[in-house]
């Protein structure tokens, strides 16, 4: 836990809304890596491992939180910001980052973020358990998407300081 | 082409920039304090409301089946114990399938075979729940009178007039159908409360419609990609 803590806390970012979501990924996470720390597989790599366990708890938890919000209005700070196109005085990177990163569908947030955690294509097929090959077409895929995004969004930006 | 590559790496440099203030600790890591980290309840509430509808069930159904041999010499009478029986027996396995599949769910496994199995259970839980509940509207006035006649030994079935047994089945019928129509109909709505929800959410189909589409999304996720559209980095 303290060696991947650093990722471990970025994977609950990703996946939760708010602070106390955050705090409870992280907690199911701890659970979950306390059950099955003998169960550790001899061929992945520690670093892999703990990225699986903590992918499932906190794709599930997501899902999970998703059934039971419908009806009601999440409270976040980061959503909120995305709210107008034209928010660029408070729109700062990191709800840039958190509405690309919340455009993507949920195994394909995994795969970027393992990408982007500096894991190779075969480390993310391990965790996924999908091909390398697999994972460098979705990858391809993603990134294309996420350009597309960033461009759009830097041009609605742009229209709004011209403005 | 420069240009493109310039854009590609943006959202990769972002995320570098962010990346420690995102993992720096805000949060205590919960095993960080040397403590045993404490489970939330909800799994093992499942695991154990599933046992406890076991239990219920196979209770449930040993009565029923108390009731049979009772009725052997009245068809009429034995196909009504008999439907009963066949539709608790079939409720009682859904649950026991639903306690095996959760005892199995293993984190450990990879991310796309573990949300596969998550979705599985949860496809079988919403149609055992749906059919348990549809099953109880027709069941709602047989299965009592079984029950009584196999404890009591009262002949409870035999008193009872069967057209009228079967006009309460038909009316369990049909309201089941209109039921399933009004879901249809209301599904969407939102401001309700998290049981009205899920009741609805059974009867219209809706949940278990989700999940079909959540481990279709999960096949094509998992499939390999045609050789030639495939690209390398």
């Amino acid at each position: 836990m303290q060696r991947h803590g650093g990722l471990l806390r970025r994977i609950a970012w990703v996946w939760s809304r708010d602070d106390a979501d955050r705090d409870d990924v992280l907690q199911e996470i701890a659970v979950q890596l306390w059950r099955v720390r003998e169960r550790i597989d001899p061929r992945l790599r520690e670093a892999s491992f703990v990225a699986r366990v903590a992918l499932n708890v906190a794709i599930s938890f997501q899902r999970r939180e998703r059934r039971h919000r419908v009806g009601r209005a999440a409270a976040d700070v980061d959503h909120v910001a995305d709210a107008s196109p034209c928010a660029g005085e408070r729109d700062d990177e990191r709800a840039r980052l958190r509405a690309a990163i919340d455009s993507l569908r949920d195994l394909d947030r995994a795969l970027a973020l393992l990408h982007l955690e500096g894991h190779d294509h075969a480390a993310i097929g391990e965790v996924l358990g999908i091909s390398a090959a697999n994972v460098a077409t979705k990858w391809w895929r993603i990134k294309t998407r996420l350009r597309e995004q960033l461009v759009a969004k830097s041009m609605e930006e742009r229209r709004c300081t011209t403005r | 082409m420069h240009d493109e590559m310039k854009r590609e790496d943006v959202f990769e440099q972002m995320w570098a920039r962010q990346a420690a203030a995102l993992g720096a600790p805000a949060a205590t890591l919960p095993a960080a304090s040397g403590v045993r980290p404490i489970g939330r309840a909800g799994q093992r509430v499942f695991l154990a409301v599933r046992l406890l509808e076991v239990a219920l069930g196979a209770a449930v159904l040993c009565v029923v089946l108390m009731a049979l041999p009772a009725h052997l010499d009245a068809p009429r009478q034995l196909l009504v114990v008999a439907i009963v029986a066949v539709l608790v027996a079939w409720i009682t396995a859904q649950c026991a399938v639903l306690f095996h599949r959760a005892l199995r769910v293993d984190w450990s496994a990879p991310v796309v075979e573990l949300q596969r199995a998550i979705e599985r259970l949860r496809l079988a839980e919403y149609r055992a729940f749906k059919w348990a509940l549809l099953g109880g509207v027709v069941l709602w006035l047989p299965l009592p009178v079984v029950l009584l006649d196999a404890l009591t030994g009262g002949r409870l079935l035999e008193r009872l007039d069967l057209g009228w047994l079967a006009a309460n089945v038909f009316l369990g019928a049909a309201l089941l159908g209109g039921l399933h129509r009004w879901s249809r109909r209301h599904v969407e709505r939102a401001g309700r409360s998290g049981r009205a929800e899920r009741l609805l959410d059974a009867l219209s189909s809706r949940h278990v419609r989700r999940a079909a589409e959540r481990i279709a999304e999960l096949e094509q996720f998992a499939a390999e990609p045609p050789a030639a559209t495939s690209r390398q980095e």
